[in-house]
């Protein structure tokens, strides 16, 4: 037994994963274009949105082969919550570190708030976005018993796709400068330990 | 760590691009959850510099 997407909700998969692709190119752009080096907790808010997002890029995947199931979309959603959970863990972590009267934060802030309070409130849209999807299910969503041919407009699709796994593997080949031969980032990176090992843990 | 988390994640997006088992898929994004749930209770747990 398969399911087809209604279009609002299939675009809306996508308009997600773009959304997060965006804040993660700003975030490498504000890393290599103003020097601004990634936290331990920066890095794991990187995580949590990567994780998030493998959620609604495997209902998109499975949508556009006409392989999509009820369960699989359940556990895509499953999937984001949870990754978006972890994340606003991590956020709220770092917005309890500087919460403090005076405390300048860190990094430069964007509208007014720190780049962890912006990333906590987009683990929460998400967690949002995934009630409603998962309440407006039985009107969004129609289960058939042969599976669609698939959707018209695979190629812009796709293009969110490998958009998503590019910046993937951007920040795998990045982590791997930025955290050289040490176990874990140190606590406030001064430079791509690979280049020039700072000696820590 | 940081960059086995990393490289699990690629993984986790490989698999799911390869039409892989769906156990396949789900046991690599757990791996990669339960390895960024270490780190970061690592790095909560650590000593910080602070001073008051």
């Amino acid at each position: 037994m398969t399911c087809a997407l209604s279009r609002p909700v299939y675009w809306f998969l996508h308009l997600w994963v773009l959304a997060y692709c965006v804040v993660l190119l700003a975030a490498l752009v504000l890393q290599f274009g103003l020097g601004e080096l990634p936290c331990p907790l920066c890095m794991l808010q990187r995580y949590g949105m990567f994780l998030s997002t493998l959620g609604p890029v495997w209902i998109i995947l499975e949508s556009n082969r006409g392989d999509l199931t009820p369960q699989r979309y359940q556990q895509g959603l499953g999937l984001a919550a949870l990754g978006a959970l972890l994340g606003a863990v991590v956020a709220a972590r770092q917005i309890a570190l500087h919460v403090l009267p005076g405390d300048a934060g860190y990094g430069m802030p964007f509208l007014g708030l720190h780049l962890y309070s912006w990333a906590f409130l987009t683990f929460l849209a998400v967690l949002v976005a995934v009630s409603g999807l998962l309440i407006l299910s039985p009107v969004t969503v129609s289960v058939m018993d042969k599976g669609p041919a698939g959707e018209p407009s695979p190629r812009l699709s796709q293009a969110v796709v490998w958009l998503f796994i590019l910046l993937l593997l951007a920040n795998a080949i990045m982590i791997v400068f930025l955290e050289g031969f040490a176990w874990v980032l140190p606590d406030d990176p001064v430079g791509y330990n690979l280049l020039a090992p700072t000696g820590t843990p | 760590m940081d960059i086995i988390i990393l490289f699990v994640l690629l993984l986790t997006a490989g698999l799911m691009l390869a039409r892989a088992p769906r156990n396949a898929v789900l046991a690599a994004w757990l791996v990669s959850a339960c390895l960024i749930a270490v780190l970061f209770n690592q790095h909560a747990t650590s000593i910080l510099p602070l001073s008051f």
